[in-house]
């Protein structure tokens, strides 16, 4: 479960990013946050990983209290948190396995193990037999699957999103979200902030829109408008 | 492991120079340290021998000498006291200068003088000791070691001085080095520490590879200087064995059961060296890593 509890984000320039958001999230879910460039998706997001604190408000998983986190904690809580971005932050002087693997290697996963799931991993975004590629060598869809499998290969509890389609063409951008679809079937929460409004319309998921740091729409099933 | 040596592969360079900087630092601590621990070792052994040569008139005899021994006893002030015969000083001339007939050939007992070595309890007595000797008839002349360890004292602790000079900053220099390096290559890999965070790697996993590194720059740099300076020793053996004619054996330490003999070279004694470059190699390479650590990971 994860709660955002009457969130109020404001940058030391002085803009407000957030204010008195509350949003309550069940496990499983797939949430879409849309809004306009600047609504303050993005920094919903990275207070669920401690990469910012909340002004004011708190921020829960499971009871956790993410603002209050020791700073030693924090790794810890990533684990959990798989995190993909629009331009994938790919490492490009490593391949796709060992990208993969970041994640595992952080674990401290033994060879075997890890060659396990990495191939488990590569079958869920359809990278089999590419774990030798570097990313250069890749589309960009095929990189951003990369980076999912890099997000989840930990069994992470909880995907975060940000624009991911944000660089790919409808095509691409699709294979990508069935991919996001599959990953939620599995229990995987998924929190996805977007701009594409004919992904969020024809999936039917909820969906809470924010504008000017505000949520203005929080509603089950629902469509980017 | 494996990945430090493929980064090493990649830019060897400043991992060469990293490396090569601590092997002259460790290299220059070693050698001023076999020189330091040299020179005290000579200093000791004279200030342990006797300080005062009392060379008697040659027609002299053991008997009149026995009354002088007396005489510079009675003032308290005698550590130890040696009658050296003519016989005596004859057999030890030939010992020194066995392996040339020449010197052999000239010399017989009459040219040379019975003499009393005399050491005192502290280095403070010697002149009254002299004053006393010269008082006597039997006396001929009187010889002060002291000039010798005067000369040797000076010039122990200008190599100390000069030596903890050099040594310090050359010390600095490989830090600066080693720091610069190391957050070179943090700075370089900035993004994928940045990523290693994301998906959480803890403080230590992420800076564990470059304190490694470190420490390897130091362990490589006191190996190596450790193997130079070993084979300086051995190089150097016979010619110090013929400047040090007539010291049978040097000390550093010399508290049972810790015996570190300096001269000739000991297994205890490269051990020691050995030890102290790794150690030094080691805390440089801590050090720097750990301040280039701090410092660009923030």
């Amino acid at each position: 479960m994860i709660l955002f509890d009457n969130v109020t984000k404001r940058y030391p320039s002085g803009a407000i990013a957030l204010e008195n958001v509350t949003v309550k999230i069940a496990d499983g879910e797939f949430v879409f946050i849309v809004g306009p460039s600047g609504a303050g998706k993005t920094t919903l997001l990275r207070l669920l990983i401690k990469d910012t604190l909340p002004t004011k408000g708190s921020v829960y998983m499971d009871n956790l209290e993410i603002n209050k986190l020791p700073s030693g904690k924090v790794p810890y809580l990533r684990r959990k948190i798989g995190f993909v971005f629009q331009d994938f932050k790919l490492l490009l002087d490593r391949t796709v396995g060992e990208n993969v693997s970041l994640s595992l290697d952080i674990l401290g996963m033994k060879e075997t193990e890890k060659q396990g799931r990495m191939s488990q991993v590569l079958g869920i975004v359809n990278l089999e037999g590419k774990e030798n590629y570097f990313p250069i060598q890749l589309s960009q869809g095929e990189q951003q699957r990369v980076a999912i499998g890099r997000a989840i290969a930990g069994h992470t509890k909880v995907l975060l999103a940000d624009e991911p389609t944000g660089n790919l063409d409808p095509k691409t951008s699709w294979e990508i979200i069935k991919i996001l679809n599959e990953i939620n079937k599995t229990g995987t929460t998924v929190l996805m902030a977007t701009h594409n409004a004919d992904v969020v319309n024809s999936m039917k998921k909820r969906v809470v829109k924010l504008a000017d740091g505000k949520v203005i729409k929080d509603e089950k099933k629902s469509r980017y408008e | 492991m494996s990945n430090m040596w493929k980064r090493f592969r990649r830019s060897p360079y400043q991992a060469i120079a990293a490396v090569f900087m601590m092997f002259i630092t460790l290299f220059v601590i070693g050698t001023f340290f076999i020189l330091i621990a040299g020179s005290s070792a000579i200093l000791s052994y004279f200030e342990s021998k006797p300080q005062l040569t009392v060379f008697l008139k040659s027609d002299k005899d053991e008997q009149a000498a026995a009354g002088l021994t007396d005489t510079l006893k009675a003032s308290g002030k005698v550590a130890t006291i040696t009658y050296v015969s003519q016989e005596q000083a004859l057999a030890i001339y030939r010992e020194q200068n066995k392996d040339d007939p020449l010197l052999l050939e000239m010399v017989t007992a009459d040219i040379l003088p019975a003499s009393l070595d005399v050491s005192a309890i502290a280095p403070v007595y010697l002149s009254a000791l002299a004053d006393v000797a010269r008082q006597d008839p039997v006396v001929d002349e009187v010889v002060f070691q002291k000039d010798v360890v005067d000369t040797l004292l000076s010039w122990t602790s200008t190599v100390r001085k000069v030596g903890i000079v050099f040594i310090f900053f050359l010390m600095f220099s490989t830090f600066l080095i080693l720091f610069t390096s190391i957050g070179m290559k943090i700075a370089m890999r900035r993004e994928e520490i940045g990523i290693l965070r994301l998906v959480g790697a803890t403080n230590w996993y992420i800076r564990k590879p470059f304190i490694l590194e470190g420490l390897m720059y130091g362990w490589v740099g006191a190996f190596t200087s450790s193997v130079l300076v070993s084979i300086l020793i051995l190089y150097s053996q016979p010619y110090l064995s013929s400047f040090l004619r007539g010291i049978p054996t040097l000390s550093l330490v010399q508290i049972p059961p810790v015996m570190i003999t300096v001269w000739p070279p000991s297994l205890t004694f490269y051990v020691l060296v050995w030890l102290l470059l790794t150690t030094c190699g080691l805390v440089i390479g801590l050090v720097g890593s750990m301040f280039a650590v701090s410092r660009y990971m923030r």
